[in-house]
């Protein structure tokens, strides 16, 4: 049985029947993906993540990835700098969820791998197997300094997350083993319990360089992506696919981002669009971004950059659905149809823009069979226990 | 206003009226705080510890303390081998409780001080500032050796943990500063949100040592210790206090932690105390515990000895509390008399023998007044509520008031 | 513990940008209207300023109008206190009657004082910032 198979039989919500898997980006840091200082009830709180956890959960999404975050990245938003901690909110989303699948992104310089692969170990039973992990080698200089840590050369970077990650996936599998490595030295490796999940949590990482895609295609199960255009993201999966299968005799799958204002008219996404990114985007932070992406290189026409500096205000660079419930489906079905596994959405406010979004897009894909509308399954037996032992003392 | 009337002030469960608090330790390790092969339903996982802590919610217990641990002790049972990782397993815990005060075990050199900093104040956003810091500098040579970190020098370890710990303070009260010390440097250190508790998150250790109870004196709230009698218990928390205010002109209270075995008539809690710790009890690993703490067992009485090992198995080297209510209570009053703010309890099987010691010893503590009863103290926790919430309204009101002048 | 106020004005942009950067940076500030300033803060806030008083406000009319466009009256002072032709006292107290003049935002904690949104004198000023009280004693 193939790793991909052990998932599916498992019942990992990563590989359910879903040709188009959904999820969101950042619940956790403030401003979530958007740039922005227009006004937003959102907030990267508990109570907020809750709710929308709760509200994800009925309608049927895959999964929740947070983003890590040491500090904002300045501007008059600072954008992402209040938030929580990724480790400590999957435990306590663990906690009051019961069908999410949720992830903790962990810069691996931050951590020392068995109190990562620990603590792994501890959400995956407090979560009942819904943890996963999103490593991220750091490549923001501010935030990494912090640490006193050098920014590693962008290939040692690689090469330290290889050793942690290797370090991590032993902890999780074997007992009295010794480790040495460049970076590493364990000495009587030993944990218990392991993560229950099968075969083991699933693994996600978003290199994009050649090195960042060697990495993704060796170790981890999704390599996640931005997208240019339906083109590229076919593209890019082949290569992904390819790569992974020709290099380590492995599977792996695509998965992006993108950023939704779904309107009932097309002219109420764009005024809104218009309003949040154009008037009221926090072009300062999009400036420090894009020159730290190093964006705004000669060879790009302005075009291109005003509309990457657009794209970073409105989501994160995500891809961009805006439009009515129709425009949004179809570009989504678009993309699902390029061989991507899924993608995570992102809102200026979740807790607003989101209802109409499960109400009115989430059909239109069910439709086009991209999707399967939500099973009701649990027992009304276990629903009670669980709502009165655990649940019932949550003041949200 | 001193720190502990802030802590007093903001209604910190730590630092309530009751003269004996109650907390449990290590309900998130396997065996808890018995090193012993004894049948029991308890077990480490998340499940348990939401029971055992909505007991205790109900009961109106103030704190869990959990153990930090990485690897067993060795011996059949691998002594708390099994384990929640403390960081999440408190965040975890706050998602589903609402009053208990819980604290992250945490060992020092395992974690860098902004990233234990930044999930304490995680956790205090989760738990509403019901969030405290247990310091640990790492004793368990198999466990540390483990991260390859060489265990520290035992003096060396509390300069590390003083540093450690001043950049946690600093990432909970300071924005943009810069550090420069013997182990850490920090550059234009920032966080947000900072711990909404006043003043801050609740910090204990439990150091014994020289260097340790200097460490405590200087900067933790409670100090944690085993106490071996009520002469001794009172002597260490004067000398604590002592050491506290003398040196650094700062106030510190004291902590113990004790186990129960208490059952109707004496008869049958010695007889429970026989069955788990001289049947059931594993040898092995108390040996490698007593090796570990030095215990030259060649220069002791072997009275002192088997008391000593025995109070191991039993409860982690804990004050004994076996018999019946009236004598577990009676025991519990003295050692709130001797100054002791109060006392951690570990129980074999938390799910079945708690409910009995709360429905019997707690009625006792209440009568003896070194504990408020629930009903009253519930009632008061709600009216806090309802002031804070005024408190809040007003406070609204005024910044809405500003901002029309 | 270090304690921040800020004196703007609605509707004013640089304000409003120096407001959110300040509680996206995590630093917390008591906000003022700047039409509630005092003569007493105008003194203390002038004192810590190179040239006094005359720092605090508009550097000239084509500025002051563009965010205070009704503002005809205290236009007209703009010119005289840049003119030399004032005393220090004189300037404070004008602008103690019109705090109009003065340029929003204002960033003090009566120590230092930022006049106007200045992105890297903020950075620069809040170097090790206090801003919460957690009593080590």
């Amino acid at each position: 049985m193939s790793r991909f198979d052990a998932f599916r039989e498992a019942g990992n919500p990563m590989f359910n029947d879903n040709q188009l898997k959904l999820g969101i980006f950042g619940p956790n840091v403030s401003n979530s993906c958007s740039m922005t200082l227009a006004n937003t009830s959102f907030k990267p709180d508990f109570e907020t993540n809750v709710k929308i956890a709760k509200m994800m959960e009925d309608a049927g999404y895959e999964c929740i990835v947070p983003v890590a975050r040491w500090r904002g990245f300045g501007g008059a938003s600072n954008f992402n700098g209040n938030c929580m901690e990724t480790y400590t909110w999957a435990a306590a989303m663990a906690a009051v969820t019961k069908k999410i699948y949720l992830f903790c992104t962990s810069h691996v310089p931050t951590m020392h791998p068995i109190v990562a692969s620990k603590m792994l170990s501890t959400i995956d039973e407090i979560s009942k197997g819904r943890i996963g992990l999103n490593t991220v080698t750091g490549w923001f200089p501010k935030e990494m300094d912090m640490f006193s840590g050098k920014k590693m050369e962008h290939d040692k970077g690689y090469e330290y997350a290889t050793e942690w990650m290797e370090v991590v996936l032993k902890m999780w599998s074997e007992q009295f083993f010794d480790y040495k490595g460049d970076f590493f030295e364990i000495k009587d490796g030993w944990q218990e319990p392991k993560p229950s999940q099968s075969p083991r949590p699933v693994l996600i990482s978003a290199g994009t360089s050649k090195k960042g895609r060697e990495f993704s295609a060796r170790l981890t199960d999704f390599n996640f992506g931005y997208i240019e255009s339906m083109e590229h993201a076919k593209e890019w999966t082949n290569h992904m696919k390819k790569l992974a299968w020709d290099e380590f005799r492995r599977e792996i799958n695509t998965f992006t981002t993108g950023f939704v204002v779904c309107r009932p008219t097309e002219k109420e996404a764009k005024e809104f669009y218009d309003y949040y990114v154009r008037e009221q985007g926090d072009w300062e932070v999009a400036n420090i971004i894009c020159d730290m992406f190093g964006i705004e290189s000669s060879s790009n026409s302005i075009d291109f950059l005003t509309k990457a500096r657009e794209n970073f205000i409105g989501g994160w660079g995500g891809w961009a659905f805006v439009g009515t419930p129709e425009q949004v489906a179809d570009e989504m079905i678009k993309i699902s149809k390029t061989g991507i596994s899924g993608t995570l959405v992102s809102f200026l406010d979740y807790v607003e823009e989101m209802p109409y979004f499960n109400e009115n897009v989430l059909p239109l894909l069910e439709q086009a069979g991209v999707r399967k509308p939500v099973k009701q399954e649990e027992s009304p037996e276990e629903a009670e226990r669980i709502s009165t032992e655990l649940y019932s003392p949550v003041q949200v | 206003m001193s720190r502990f009337d802030l802590f007093k002030e903001a209604g910190n469960p730590m630092f309530n009226d009751n003269q004996l608090k109650l907390g449990i330790f290590g309900p998130n390790v396997n065996n808890s705080c018995a090193m012993t092969l004894a049948e029991t339903s308890f077990k480490p996982n998340f499940e348990t510890n939401v029971k055992i802590a909505k007991m205790m919610e109900a009961a109106g217990y103030e704190c869990i303390v959990p153990v930090a641990r990485w690897r067993g002790f060795g011996g059949p049972s691998n002594f708390n081998g099994e384990c929640m990782e403390t960081y999440t397993w408190a965040a975890s815990i706050a998602a589903v409780t609402e009053k208990i005060y819980l604290f992250c075990t945490s060992h020092l050199p395992t974690i860098h001080p902004i990233v234990a900093s930044k999930m304490i104040s995680t956790i205090d956003g989760i738990s509403k500032g019901r969030i405290g810091l247990n310091t640990v500098n790492g004793w368990f040579p198999n466990e540390m050796g483990m991260f390859s970190g060489k265990k520290l020098e035992h003096d060396k370890g509390y300069e590390f943990a003083a540093e450690w710990l001043n950049i946690v303070l600093k990432m909970w009260s300071e924005q943009f500063f810069d550090h420069k010390g013997e182990f850490f440097e920090i550059k234009d250190g920032w966080q947000e949100p900072k711990p909404s508790q006043s003043p801050r998150p609740v910090l204990i250790n439990a150091g014994s040592s020289k260097a340790g109870m200097n460490f405590a004196a200087k900067y933790v709230d409670f100090h944690f210790s085993f106490i071996e009698s009520m002469e001794q218990a009172r002597e260490w928390t004067n000398t604590m206090k002592k050491l506290a205010w003398e040196e650094y002109k700062r106030e510190i209270n004291t902590f113990t932690t004790s186990f129960v075995v208490c059952r109707p008539t004496e008869k049958e809690a010695w007889e429970y105390y026989n069955y788990y710790v001289r049947e059931k009890g594993d040898d092995e690993v108390t040996d490698i515990i007593c090796r570990l703490f030095n215990i030259d067992t060649a220069s002791q009485s072997a009275d002192f000895n088997k008391k000593f090992r025995e109070n191991f198995i039993a409860g982690w080297g804990g004050y004994a509390l076996v018999g019946t209510p009236e004598q577990v209570a009676d025991k519990l009053i003295n050692i709130s008399k001797s100054g002791v703010s109060g006392t951690l309890l570990s129980f074999v099987d938390y799910l079945e023998e708690m409910p009995y010691f709360n429905q019997t010893v707690l009625p006792l503590l209440e009568q003896a007044g070194v504990r408020k009863s629930m009903k009253s103290s519930e009632k008061s926790a709600s009216e806090q509520i309802e002031a804070q919430s005024l408190k809040e309204t007003s406070e609204e009101a005024a910044v809405l008031v500003s901002s029309v002048r | 513990m270090d304690k921040w106020v800020l004196y703007s004005k609605t509707g004013n942009p640089a304000s409003d940008i120096a407001k959110a950067w300040l509680k996206n940076n995590g630093i917390p500030s008591e906000n003022y209207s700047i039409f509630q300033i005092k003569r007493e803060q105008i003194d203390i806030l002038a004192d810590l300023l190179p040239s006094g008083a005359k720092d605090l406000v508009y550097p000239n009319t084509f500025s002051f109008s563009m965010i205070n466009p009704q503002k005809k009256t205290e236009k007209e002072y703009i010119h005289k206190i840049h003119s030399g032709e004032l005393t220090e006292e004189e300037i404070r107290d004008i602008l103690a009657t019109f705090p109009a003049l003065v340029i929003s935002p204002i960033i003090t904690d009566y120590k230092t004082v930022l006049v106007g949104y200045d992105l890297e004198k903020m950075v620069s000023t809040f170097r090790y910032v206090k801003v919460k009280d957690i009593s080590m004693a």
